[in-house]
Order: C-alpha cells, then sequence, then structure tokens
C-alpha cells in the first residue's frame, strides 16, 4: 500500500522520474472516474428519485425584503406583497412540478399570464422569474441580480406589486426548491372585482391592456411576448390532480386551501444529498490531490536535478489552480 | 549571444504571459456567464482548447516538441473540462 502511495505521488526510477498519477494512464482513468460519478448520480436520479436533491432555506419573507432592499438601493418604490399574485406565482410552481418542466412556458403552451388570469389578477405589466436548486435567499435574489433580463423584471419601475412562491417537490428525479416571483401593476379598478363584473368590464379594456403591452416588450424578458392562453375548467381540473402526488410540504401533506397562509410560512425541505454538493466535493477533492501532486513532483525533480522530456508541472499547476478556484466559487441554483 | 540571450528569455516571457492572459480571460468568462451554463461551457471549454494550442506552440518555440508531451496537455485539459462541465451541468 505504502509502495503503491509512493509510486503514486513521488517521482523515481520505478516510474520513470514521474509521479504515477501525472502518467497517461492515470489522467485518463481520473476523467472515466468522474464521468463514471456523474453516471452513478445520473442512475440514482432516475431508480430513485427523491433521495438527492438541494436542501434550501429560502423563505418567501426573506426574497421579498430582499427584493424591495435591492429596489430601495435605485430609490424605486417598495413592491407590494399581493397575495392573488402569490396564488398565481404558487400555481406556476405546482404545474411546472405536475408537468415535470422547468421554464416560463410550459410543454403544453401554457404561458406565465395564464396563471394571472387564473386568479383573476388583470394586470397592465407583468412578468416573472423563476430559480431553482439554490440554498438560501440571498443567492437567489444574487442571481436574479446578475441576470439582465431578471434584473430589469425586479428593478423595473413598472411592477407595484409581487407575490412570491417557494415550493418545494420532486422535478426530473431530484428533490427541489423552486421560486418563483409573479410582479404586476393591476389596471385600474379591476384587479379584485368579482366575476360577474369583471367579464363585462374587461373586454373594453383589454385592448388598452394589449397597447401596454408593446410598449411593455422591449424591457421584459423574451416570456413577456407570449399571448394570454383562456383558462378552462379542465385545465385546472389536470393540474390539480397532478399536484395531489408532487407537492411535497413541511409534514408531507397536500397543499392546504388557505394559499396566503400556506405561501408566507416558510416550507422547510427535508434533509437530502445534493447532487451538486457531492459532485463539487468529489472535483475539489481531486483538483487539490492533482495541484498537490504538481506541486511534489515539480519540487522533487527540481530538487533532484533530473531533466526530463514532459509537460511543465507549473504550466498545469496554473491551470489547475485556476480550477480549483472556479470550483470553489461556483454555487448551485439556476435562474430563468 | 547576450543579445540573442535576452530576445530568447522575452519570448518565453511573452509565452507566459499569453498563458496568463487566457486564464485569466477563461476565468472571467466563467463568471461573466455564471447564469448561462451552456455559454460558461463554452468558455470552459474554449480556454482548455487555448491551453492545448499554447502548449503545442510553445513546446515548439522550446525546440522539444514532442507527441507524448502534448497528449499530457491534452489530458490535463480534458481533465479541467471534466471537472468543471460536470460541476456547471449539476449546478
Amino acid at each position: 500500500m505504502k509502495k503503491h502511495f509512493h509510486n503514486l505521488f513521488i517521482p523515481h526510477h520505478h516510474n520513470n522520474h514521474k509521479a504515477k498519477l501525472l502518467h497517461h494512464q492515470s489522467l485518463s482513468k481520473l476523467i472515466l472516474f468522474l464521468l463514471f460519478i456523474q453516471l452513478a448520480l445520473s442512475f440514482i436520479l432516475q431508480v430513485r428519485p427523491g433521495i438527492l436533491g438541494y436542501a434550501s432555506n429560502i423563505t418567501v419573507s426573506d426574497i421579498y425584503n430582499l427584493t424591495n432592499q435591492q429596489r430601495e438601493k435605485e430609490n424605486l418604490a417598495d413592491l407590494t406583497f399581493n397575495n392573488s399574485l402569490a396564488q398565481s406565482a404558487q400555481q406556476k410552481a405546482l404545474h411546472m412540478f405536475a408537468n415535470n418542466y422547468w421554464a416560463h412556458n410550459a410543454p403544453d403552451g401554457t404561458s406565465p399570464w395564464y396563471f394571472f388570469k387564473n386568479v383573476n389578477y388583470n394586470y397592465l405589466y407583468a412578468g416573472e422569474n423563476l430559480a431553482r436548486d439554490f440554498g438560501d435567499s440571498v443567492s437567489t435574489v444574487q442571481a436574479w441580480m446578475d441576470s439582465p433580463t431578471h434584473r430589469d423584471n425586479i428593478m423595473s419601475g413598472n411592477y407595484t406589486e409581487i407575490g412570491i412562491a417557494v415550493v418545494n417537490g420532486i422535478l426530473n428525479g431530484q428533490e427541489t426548491t423552486l421560486v418563483v416571483q409573479h410582479f404586476g401593476k393591476p389596471t385600474v379598478n379591476a384587479a379584485y372585482l368579482p366575476e360577474a363584473v369583471k367579464t363585462e368590464e374587461i373586454t373594453p379594456k383589454t385592448e388598452e391592456v394589449k397597447e401596454e403591452k408593446q410598449q411593455e416588450i422591449t424591457t421584459e424578458p423574451e416570456i413577456a411576448q407570449q399571448e394570454i392562453l383562456p383558462a378552462t375548467e379542465q385545465k385546472i381540473e389536470n393540474q390539480n390532480e397532478k399536484v395531489e402526488y408532487q407537492i411535497l410540504t413541511k409534514d408531507n401533506t397536500l397543499p392546504e386551501q388557505n394559499l396566503e397562509e400556506q405561501i408566507l410560512s416558510q416550507i422547510n425541505k427535508f434533509p437530502v444529498f445534493s447532487t451538486f454538493d457531492i459532485t463539487k466535493s468529489i472535483n475539489l477533492a481531486l483538483s487539490f490531490i492533482i495541484i498537490f501532486v504538481l506541486i511534489l513532483d515539480g519540487f522533487l525533480i527540481w530538487h533532484k536535478g533530473i531533466t526530463r522530456k514532459s509537460g511543465k508541472n507549473f504550466v498545469h499547476l496554473a491551470l489547475f489552480v485556476l480550477v480549483a478556484l472556479l470550483i470553489i466559487l461556483t454555487r448551485s441554483g439556476k435562474v430563468t | 549571444m547576450t543579445l540573442f540571450k535576452k530576445k530568447e528569455s522575452d519570448f518565453l516571457h511573452t509565452d507566459y504571459f499569453v498563458l496568463l492572459l487566457i486564464l485569466s480571460l477563461g476565468g472571467a468568462g466563467y463568471f461573466f456567464f455564471i447564469s448561462r451554463p451552456m455559454l460558461q461551457a463554452g468558455v470552459v471549454v474554449a480556454t482548455c482548447l487555448l491551453y492545448i494550442i499554447w502548449a503545442i506552440i510553445h513546446h515548439l518555440k522550446e525546440g522539444d516538441f514532442h507527441y507524448k508531451i502534448i497528449l499530457e496537455y491534452v489530458l490535463i485539459a480534458f481533465l479541467a473540462i471534466a471537472l468543471l462541465l460536470t460541476l456547471i451541468f449539476r449546478t
């Protein structure tokens, strides 16, 4: 065993004066090992969905406060928390889990605006930000701020209200947390009118809304160009059916009808292994081993005054220091 | 002779400066495209390809070019790609 490690890390005449770990064969094996790990993780996700996932500590109130903090930095008015928007954001998150997708537009063509209409929120302007796999609220909002189109939504003066949903569930075999922000500016006196009144008044107002929306397209993400789909009873029923077995709440029960209470309460995740953390740990450990061997090998060769025909250790070292740095600074989470 | 040595030394310094530039731009590009995984992956692959090209040119200049040396750079670059791409697509 000792001899094996000596051969792997120390250059001497048995390994042609080069640490075995830096030989072509060993480097090839390390690449294959990394690919094997990824295949194994993907296999586990397929056969045992829910074991792997992302542990998160995101709360609706934190996302809300951090969003308004960003707006305050540019002297923009705070967004008011709107329960209807929170409800539409919640429905969007449930729809993504139920239909196993992560995008503004569902594979069946359902656009984000469908959910706004579904909760009877009539808007002059509307927008949507999505995030998944983040560990905390700060990194979620920061990722949105780093993306120009999402930043435009957060910092837009067109919006006056916001609704947020933080929902846990299983997406593509992996337990995760979806964060949905729905932004809006309601049409005057129309947002919360009873259904009977709305049907009378919405029709003439639709033209005005469309005009405003055309202007809005330049500042909104690409999703703003989608038409609003008509809400059908059948679609809503199907959506709820699928939600029943997909959504996981804190006590593993179905979402209750009191959405306001549910949405504003923090949903803690079950302890799980994160595929991202596993990959990051393995890759970082491997990078440090390579860095260690390159330094040791280079030093011993220099110290013994051995001349060999080989690549330059300090050049490889520069690359791997960068790789290790990038691995350390890479955080989990995606926005769209 | 002294002049030649000075020029050779400048040549090498330029080489290492170029390498530093490649790696720095690669690192900056990685964070610039942090929210766009495909572009981020593209930056990683491009940086590693430039690393290999740099190695070929550098060893040609030094006069010790050999396919086994370049293969070492290729494998090191592939390992770097594997380390970063597996992470990018797990984020």
